[in-house]
């Protein structure tokens, strides 16, 4: 299976601009797309999990280096 | 979507820190799905005004006709191009509620959120709209205070009344009054 992945870099930006931004590229991409968006807000990871519960997305996987956070979602 | 969510958000005050809270919650929450209608009354609305000048309410022409505009404009006087002039609002020139220290507190504030990367109030009216907040404004405060609803910067902002904003509001999930 191929998967073709989008990344979203939201580092450096502050509740809620991240959620904005996840919202505008996971509305630009097709269903079963996945998604790599980066983020170092201390409340990123919360919210994207948040993010995913809310609007039934599939959350792969979480990796966290220091401040910053990697996570990669299916739409 | 599970099942659609619903919240309304009514803007009283033109205080920057309040309108900044407002935008946040109701761009945060339209983010997650949720479908938010914001309510401007009174001094709320200032924040949509487009600047103009000091006397641009003694000599504009309005574009909204007589018979389907949203206010009565036979019924105006002298008294409400006054309270423009004092009132002219746009979304850079909010006060603060508290620290205003004489228009010295909005630019300070606004310089710690440019460092902390959080947007300012037009960026966040415009990111709203992009994400389909419904603005609506409050047809007394359109009618009292002269708001010229065709001088906005969002586009497609309604006019309505307190029956409309009681039906949203009882079938909403949330409901702040700001």
């Amino acid at each position: 299976v191929t998967e073709l992945k989008k990344h979203l870099d939201v580092t450096g930006m502050t509740c809620p601009s991240p959620l904005i931004q996840l919202r505008t590229t996971i509305d630009s991409i097709d269903s079963g797309e996945v998604l790599e968006i980066r983020g170092d807000d201390p409340v990123f990871e919360v919210t994207v999990r948040d993010y995913c519960e809310q609007n039934e997305h599939k959350l792969l996987s979480v990796q966290s280096e220091g401040r910053v956070v990697t996570i990669q979602l299916e739409k | 979507m599970p099942d659609q969510k619903s919240a309304t958000i009514m803007l009283f005050s033109t205080d920057l820190d309040k309108v900044l809270t407002a935008f946040m919650i109701a761009t945060g929450f339209a983010a997650m799905g949720v479908n938010v209608t914001m309510w401007f009354t009174i001094w709320g609305a200032n924040c949509l005004k487009k600047r103009r000048g000091l006397f641009h309410s003694w000599f504009r022409s309005s574009k909204l006709q007589k018979g389907e505009s949203f206010r009565r404009l036979e019924s105006d006087t002298v008294f409400q191009n006054m309270v423009e002039m004092m009132n002219r609002g746009g979304a850079r020139h909010l006060p603060m509620s508290r620290l205003n220290l004489f228009g010295l507190g909005p630019v300070i504030f606004n310089y710690i959120l440019k460092r902390k990367n959080i947007p300012t109030v037009e960026e966040f009216i415009y990111s709203a709209e992009q994400l389909g907040i419904q603005f609506t404004i409050c047809q007394a405060c359109t009618d009292a205070l002269a708001l010229d609803t065709d001088d906005l910067i969002v586009k497609n902002a309604d006019v309505k009344g307190v029956s409309q904003y009681m039906k949203d509001s009882m079938d909403a999930h949330y409901n702040i009054f700001i």
